[in-house]
């Protein structure tokens, strides 16, 4: 099949529900106190369920061919995130699933990835990029991370697209600007004055000159500048020694503002700021750049900005998020200061055998009566019938009954535990996500949401929580 | 079926250890006093035993002990007869009551030793039943889950759908407090102030710490024979003349069943119906002198008296807050301070309640005697209210 080009069919940007203020983290340090917030990961949420958060934005993850997963944060070495979220999400066996990592440009290397594949086979591929992001306690650093997650659908360009791939290009040098150390969290820096101007710099420029004559555009006709992350600055000083102009080249600085820097989301979230400003036919410049390089990726909006602006955009303009009541409450959400150490029982095998089907909220219904059960069960109870057809327990729902729980063990406490009639019939009963105390309630709209429940043998558990429904 | 019992079942002895935290006792221990003061009370010697029955729900935070029926034979001495070790969540211990009792009136015994015992504070009570959801049980399904929690979902729900204040709840715990005061083998021996259960922290909204019974250990037994036997000894004796029990949905998926209304129990309401027919009573509430139910938490009692058929559906919070459950009321229930203050060794519990319920019948229940108590009901709630037991006893003669 021949592909004329490859498309950005949607993008979606998923934040944490925490926020730390930069008055708080000043606060407990002792130092002058930054504007805004970060976004901060609770206890349940790590690269694979804020990748799932963005993904479930997309309208409609379904009839994909592969999916890639970026990030830096991948909760656990040699298991597949893409396979948890392929199986949570319901894609399908016979689907690509592919990590990558290693990098803060693995966000973007997914998309070029994802592209060859898209042209090679005609083919629409999902892309997720998703970094949970910590530094050592008090430093610099630690206020100017975020948490966050992206995901993209990319296919055959087609009318209705938000943007299409005008050109691309990468470059690569090993030149320590930043790094962690294998089993490490914290993020480590190099002189701040010497990394920039040596490593990514040059490397910006190099990249963004050859993708702009990739695509038959010169620099100057770059409207905007998507380059995310916390060397804005320097970025923005290589794209316009590249040409760029100034004004085009500062890039959104909600991006930043809302998700910090985010990892190998973060080009990703400035792409979705920028679609927001952006006009059919304007040049995008995606620029992921660190440690080891940069990409550039020159995407020309299309004409689905209208229905992406109508849909609310990326989001980014809305304030959301729930302020950590105090630095000490973040540090216990970050695992940083001890909440009662659990371990919880697992069985791999059972894991396998229940799990799996928990997992993709698959229920059983009566082919003789249309009796529904979720978990699903060996046999209707309703009429007795053996015939039972899979069907999934849907995602919004309401809640009939809850309780805030302040015996189990959490570094969240209290748990709120709630029973909720899903839409199509059925109930979930589990814990609720991310919900302060007091927001409970009987008649509150929730849905589905993918956490972390628990690492009993060492293992991250993946289940559903219920999360309220924000109606604005 | 015949929906009855073919021989006629007596209860000729009970005994019961302290409740309480244990920490001096063993397991073994415990089902030795209790057996050996359920023996005495029936005035036979060991060797009459013909068959035994031990219930223990968690023999994992005891070093295993309840995990067979060698621990209840190997402590008392019994030698070479039939014994087994029975569990049904927290109806266990009248689980152990009516395995003996089905053999009794099967014909193939006489009299069967009944022990039901748990040592639940050998570990710390955050190490029990919280642990079991976390360190055992389904890897998914399981965490989040707590007992205070389960219930607690029928207490929003039922104070929200009948328009009760979260207040109700105290009149419960006041009553069994104050009734658990009286009762030298109660867990708990204080009578408490509604200001002091308001001041209580918060378990699980809306249940508060005096809404919730405590960790506990203890053991109590019952002698079981036929009902001409127990006349042959010559002793006061109770008649078992109802028996019932239901299981409903399952410990992991009853609160995913949409039929769940989170306002009762349709494992109590089954169970009950069976007992009531057998015991040939039509309107429980007037028929009944005494009952002891399954209060481990203050809401399950309010739900409790409606499943029964002690009142109407909404009714059970009026009924507690009116008095008419205490003692001297139109019906006292948990005389014996319920689970709320004698405390909930989970295989002891259902032991006890046939145990404290026969001292009524007998008129042996001193402060807490209800007068002229001629019938008398005991029900325990399993898991997350998915099997229930009600037995109704009467005084013979």
């Amino acid at each position: 099949m021949s592909v004329s080009g490859v498309g950005l069919r949607a993008l979606a940007v998923a934040l944490p529900r925490w926020r730390l203020t930069r008055a708080e983290w000043a606060r407990a340090w002792g130092r002058r106190p930054g504007p805004g917030s970060r976004p901060v990961a609770g206890h349940d949420e790590d690269s694979v369920t804020l990748a799932a958060d963005a993904l479930d934005r997309l309208t409609g993850a379904g009839g994909v061919d592969a999916l890639y997963v970026a990030g830096v944060t991948a909760p656990d070495a040699e298991r597949s995130s893409s396979s948890v979220l392929c199986a949570a999400l319901d894609l399908g066996a016979g689907v690509l699933t592919a990590d990558l990592g290693g990098s803060l440009r693995s966000g973007a290397a997914a998309a070029l990835l994802a592209a060859d594949r898209v042209r090679a086979r005609g083919a629409e591929v999902l892309v997720a990029a998703a970094d949970r992001r910590d530094a050592e306690p008090g430093t610099d650093l630690e206020p100017v991370l975020g948490d966050a997650g992206a995901a993209a659908r990319l296919g055959p360009a087609a009318a209705g697209d938000l943007a299409v791939l005008a050109g691309s290009a990468s470059s690569a040098a090993d030149l320590p600007d930043a790094w962690r150390p294998a089993g490490e969290d914290a993020v480590r820096r190099a002189d701040a004055a010497f990394s920039p101007r040596l490593t990514l710099g040059p490397g910006v420029r190099a990249a963004l000159e050859r993708a702009c004559a990739d695509a038959g555009v010169t620099p100057a006709e770059i409207a905007a500048v998507a380059a995310g992350g916390a060397e804005q600055r320097l970025l923005t000083a290589a794209v316009e020694a590249g040409g760029v102009a100034a004004a085009a080249a500062g890039g959104d600085p909600r991006a930043l503002a809302a998700a910090g820097d985010c990892g190998s989301a973060s080009s990703w979230v400035a792409l979705a700021a920028a679609l927001d400003a952006a006009a059919p036919g304007d040049l995008i410049a995606q620029v992921a750049a660190a440690g080891g390089g940069a990409d550039v990726l020159i995407w020309r909006a299309g004409d689905g900005l209208d229905a992406w602006t109508e849909t609310g955009g990326s989001g980014l303009d809305v304030p959301s998020g729930q302020e950590i009541p105090s630095y000490a409450r973040f540090l216990r959400l970050r695992g940083r200061i001890g909440a009662e150490p659990l371990s919880p029982y697992t069985s791999a095998a059972l894991l396998w055998r229940e799990g799996g089907d928990e997992l993709r909220l698959a229920g059983s219904e009566c082919a003789a009566c249309g009796w529904f059960a979720y978990p699903r069960r060996p046999l209707c109870v309703e009429c007795g019938g053996r015939e039972l057809r899979e069907r999934r327990l849907g995602r919004r729902g309401t809640v009939v009954t809850w309780t805030e729980d302040h015996v189990f063990p959490s570094p969240e406490p209290p748990t709120i535990m709630a029973v909720a009639e899903m839409e199509g019939g059925g109930r979930f009963f589990g814990q609720m996500a991310a919900t302060p105390p007091g927001l409970a309630r009987t008649g509150l709209p929730v849905r589905l949401v993918l956490r972390r429940l628990h690492e009993g043998g060492s293992l991250g558990h993946y289940f559903w929580k219920l999360l309220p429904v924000e109606e604005s | 079926m015949s929906g009855r019992l073919a021989r006629e079942v007596a209860v000729v002895g009970v005994g019961e250890t302290r409740f309480g935290e244990l920490f001096d006792r063993g397991y073994h221990d415990l089902v030795c006093e209790a057996g050996l003061a359920a023996l005495d009370d029936a005035g036979i010697a060991r060797e009459r035993i013909e068959a035994a029955w031990l219930g223990t729900a968690t023999p994992g935070v005891s070093a295993l002990a309840g995990d067979a029926a060698t621990d209840l034979t190997e402590p008392l001495g019994l030698r070479g007869i039939p014994a087994t070790r029975v569990a049904n969540y927290c109806t266990t211990g009248m689980e152990a009551v009516r395995a003996g009792a089905l053999a009794i009136a099967s014909g193939m015994y006489d009299t069967a030793l009944v022990v039901g015992a748990e040592k639940m504070r050998d570990v710390p009570a955050r190490g029990s039943l919280l642990a079991r959801h976390i360190l055992e049980t389904h890897p998914l399904l399981a965490k989040g889950r707590t007992a205070p929690g389960q219930f607690a979902l029928l207490g929003t729900r039922y104070l929200e759908e009948h328009g009760y204040d979260r207040e109700v709840l105290a009149a419960v715990a006041l009553k069994n407090h104050e009734n658990g005061a009286r009762n030298p083998r109660a867990h708990f021996r204080r009578p408490i102030t509604e200001e002091q259960w308001a001041r209580a922290p918060m378990v699980a909204t809306p249940l508060g710490l005096y809404d919730c019974c405590p960790t506990t250990d203890g053991a109590a037994a019952a002698v079981l024979t036929t009902r001409e036997e127990a006349e042959r000894l010559g002793r006061p004796y109770a008649l078992l003349t109802g028996m019932g029990l239901s299981t409903h949905g399952g410990y992991f998926t009853t609160q995913f069943d949409p039929d769940s209304d989170f306002l009762g129990f349709p494992a109590t309401r089954g169970a009950a119906a069976q007992a009531y027919a057998q015991a040939g009573i039509e309107d429980p509430a007037r028929e009944l002198d005494v009952a002891e139910c399954h209060d481990c938490f203050t809401i399950t009692e309010l739900v409790n008296y409606e499943d029964l058929g002690l009142c109407g559906r909404g009714e059970g919070g009026r009924m507690a807050a009116e008095g008419r459950t205490r003692l001297g009321g139109d019906i006292p229930v948990n005389t014996s301070g319920g689970l709320k203050a004698c405390g909930h060794p989970i295989g002891a519990t259902g032991v006890r309640m046939v145990a404290d319920v026969v001292d009524q019948l007998l008129g042996r229940s001193g402060e807490r005697q209800v007068e002229g108590a001629r019938r008398g009901l005991c029900h325990t709630l399993g898991g997350p209210g998915i099997v229930s037991c009600v037995m109704v006893l009467e005084a013979a003669s």
